[in-house]
């Protein structure tokens, strides 16, 4: 309420301003019927809507629009099959990755919300302290908890109150050239470790996939072993490749009394193994100007040996790319001192409390059914996501999964988000939308700053929001 | 006692007339522009986040904060350098192009089109098309340089600290010239042959006609040119945002306002700085104001 007012008072003073000061009298005059004109006109056009029932409006989602077709299909599918079933049009608002973030922040300053959105960014948790999110424990509670992995719940709690409901998961995953290894003398077999996850010898940990790197490395033949991208312009890209090692070896943004941390002993090494990519020469030095698509294409394009990436690459590779489906081996998530955890927050689905809640709530019902989430992955394959809820893992469907698809799922369950291992924290999940982790990576490879340099400004970085 | 009513002559009811068409457009210009800049200005003295509810009176903090931080003096240092070498840049190739298309030869109409074309491709395009010739690894500059033996390994344009903020203004210049290069032109078409017939029969050679002939005449067009230009290269976005999304040093204040207020979402900072920017572009709009007043003072 406050808000609105102080908006309100804003607008007014502005408008004071020119009208005593700025206006004559005619002036005043012919401003005032525009004024009243346009009044009417609103009032009209706002008194029509809200005398529409839930049936009578559509439910606006927003979400990323998918490179992959059979994933734009699926949700159609589903949306369509949900609007002869209820009668709610389900209208979908596909934005481009990049401009995600900045489009879903300039409609929530201007008050103008989505209906509910299905993102990978913690949204809910972002814009918590706003009260524009409708809190829906309600509807967890009502398919059950124990759906959901209790880690996946607690990452959207805020305050005790849910925020996102986690949907499915874009698995990210470690791409490589399974070809390109073989050469180099691996065992692309995979083993099986004794809680039945599967892993390939000598390829296990940041170091031993460092020294891969060397031996499958060609720069003289345009051919370079690892692409990570070292950008800012490759925004989540280059973050979670960053934040994911750097997590791996320990580091944190805060310690258990939420003091910063990022320049932690751990942290500086898992920055050292940054650089040391980096010098290796595996990546190649244009890395520092990819954009989001640069390390799929090229690996696709056939240039390039690995690539950290959401799982997009597995459904494009076909009989007239550069590399074959066979060619792909996707490896176990590499591991550092302190485990392996990957940057990837689940898919979830935020509801805002304003415009069509009940069409919203209805539409995230139907969505996370077991039979809606099952047709869905019938038609888009399984890959590009990965079920979350447990009735849907259990499906029949995922029991034939082939090698690669095995160790995408498996890796689901290292995803972490960046207020890991702590609570979520809302500034925490502005900063990873800040080039925190990006420039880190520009400063290493384009200013060849040391690692303890690098580490200091992120901890300054990491007061400033923290102490603003 | 009956209202007497002014007689109103013809003029003055057509001029009243004439005003009441204006107003929508008024109206209109009122809402885009002043409102969102005196929107800004308010919102510069708030604490005010798209993720926190309420706005908060902090005074000139978030002017202390901004002028504080390191990242928005380089940006500024980058502007100035980014709109005054941009602007010379562009008026000496636009100059030079301009002489050239003032001559006859066969083929001109075909080369002011081409010359053109800077202009006319949409921006996304053309900086799609530079990002790929300028690309450190499959860029068809690199490849050219390297086979014509002046490099061994590939330069890294965007990548790299100084070359890239060389690489932005470059794109600049080649993206803005052509405006320049018209405005010239019109400018030279506009200078009476009779002065060069003269100046040769005095025996004035080429050199002498441009620099006393050809520059004096173009002295008005030049000074708009030049300020203009300077106010547009200050203003720019685009070309940065696209090619580097501000790293490798390459921020401008409007990169950094931008990336300030939608990335990091802080409105207040980013509208600090906003302030900043329309704080120099109102210096160059007002010596751009005055200039235009001597001259036709003159």
């Amino acid at each position: 309420m406050l808000t609105v007012l102080n908006e309100w008072y804003t607008v007014y003073t502005i408008f004071t301003i020119f009208w005593r000061y700025l206006m004559k009298g005619s002036v005043r005059k012919n401003v005032a019927i525009a004024m009243m004109v346009l009044f009417s006109l609103s009032a009209v056009y706002a008194g029509g809507n809200t005398e529409k029932s839930v049936a009578d409006k559509p439910v606006d989602v927003w979400m990323i629009n998918s490179p992959v077709e059979t994933i734009i299909s699926a949700f159609d599918a589903a949306g369509e099959n949900f609007t002869a079933e209820t009668g709610i049009e389900v209208n979908y608002v596909r934005v481009p990755t990049n401009d995600f973030h900045t489009k879903l922040v300039s409609s929530i300053s201007a008050g103008v919300y989505p209906d509910m959105i299905i993102w990978n960014s913690s949204p809910g948790v972002e814009f918590s302290q706003t009260g524009a999110v409708l809190p829906v424990d309600e509807i967890v509670n009502e398919i059950g908890r124990g759906q959901f992995g209790e880690g996946s719940l607690k990452m959207f709690t805020v305050d005790g109150d849910l925020l996102e409901i986690p949907f499915m998961v874009r698995p990210a995953g470690f791409h490589a050239r399974k070809d390109w290894l073989e050469a180099a003398g691996y065992n692309t077999e995979p083993k099986i470790d004794s809680d039945g996850y599967y892993y390939y010898e000598g390829l296990q940990t940041w170091e031993e996939l460092l020294e891969a790197a060397k031996k499958i490395n060609d720069p003289s033949n345009g051919k370079y072993a690892m692409g990570f991208a070292y950008s800012r312009k490759a925004f989540g890209d280059s973050a979670s490749f960053c934040m994911s090692i750097l997590y791996s070896y320990g580091a944190s943004l805060l310690d258990e009394n939420g003091n910063v941390a990022i320049d932690s002993k751990e942290a500086i090494e898992g920055l050292e193994m940054i650089r040391k990519i980096w010098e290796s020469g595996t990546v190649p030095s244009a890395a520092t100007t990819w954009d989001g698509g640069s390390n799929n294409n090229f690996f696709i394009g056939g240039d390039i040996g690995m690539v950290f990436n959401s799982n997009s690459i597995m459904g494009k590779l076909n009989d007239t790319t550069a590399v074959k489906p066979e060619d792909l081996l996707m490896i176990p998530f590499p591991s550092g001192p302190a485990g392996s955890f990957m940057s990837a927050n689940p898919e979830s689905i935020t509801i805002f409390n304003k415009g069509n809640v009940e069409g919203a709530k209805a539409f995230t019902k139907y969505l996370l059914k077991e039979e809606t989430q099952v047709s869905m992955f019938e038609i888009m394959g399984f890959g590009y996501y990965s079920p979350l809820k447990k009735d849907v893992m259990e499906n029949e469907l995922f029991s034939n999964l082939n090698q690669n698809e095995r160790v995408l799922m498996q890796d689901a369950r290292k995803a972490i988000n960046v207020s890991f291992p702590y609570d979520p924290n809302a500034k925490l999940n502005a900063l990873y939308s800040s080039f925190l982790f990006d420039d880190a990576l520009s400063r290493i490879a384009v200013d060849g700053w040391n690692s303890e340099r690098v580490a200091a400004e992120m901890a300054k970085k990491v007061t400033e929001v923290i102490n603003d | 006692m009956p209202i007497l009513r002014k007689k109103l002559s013809l003029e003055e009811k057509d001029n009243r007339i004439g005003r009441r068409f204006l107003y929508p457009a008024i109206i209109v210009l009122l809402c885009i522009i002043a409102f969102p800049v005196l929107y800004s200005f308010i919102l510069s003295f708030f604490r005010w986040r798209p993720t926190e509810p309420g706005h908060r009176f902090v005074a000139m903090k978030n002017y202390y904060d901004v002028y504080r931080d390191e990242r928005f003096l380089i940006s500024i240092f980058n502007t100035f350098i980014y709109a005054f070498i941009g602007a010379f840049g562009k008026i000496i190739l636009g100059m030079g192009l301009a002489l050239l298309l003032n001559k006859k030869f066969p083929g001109r109409a075909i080369a002011r089109t081409l010359l053109m074309l800077p202009w006319i491709i949409p921006v996304t395009a053309s900086l799609t098309a530079w990002n790929w010739m300028l690309d450190g690894m499959y860029g068809v500059i690199n490849i050219i340089l390297s086979r014509m033996g002046l490099i061994t390994t590939y330069i890294n344009f965007l990548g790299e600290k100084g070359i890239a903020l060389a690489c932005v203004l470059m794109v600049g210049i080649w993206m803005g010239y052509p405006q320049m290069m018209m405005m010239i032109l019109a400018g030279l078409q506009s200078i009476p042959g009779e002065l060069y017939e003269a100046a040769e029969v005095e025996g004035a050679g080429k050199i002498r006609s441009f620099f006393y002939i050809t520059i004096p005449s173009l002295s008005g067009v030049l000074k708009t040119s030049i300020i203009l230009s300077i106010i547009w290269t200050f203003n720019a976005f685009n070309v940065i945002w696209l090619l580097t999304r501000g790293g490798s040093s390459t921020h401008i204040m409007n990169t950094l306002a931008y990336e300030f207020s939608f990335i990091n979402m802080r409105y207040d900072k980013g509208a600090a700085m906003s302030v900043t920017i329309l704080f120099f572009l109102a210096i160059f709009l007002f010596i751009h104001t005055k200039m235009q007043r001597e001259d036709s003072l003159q």
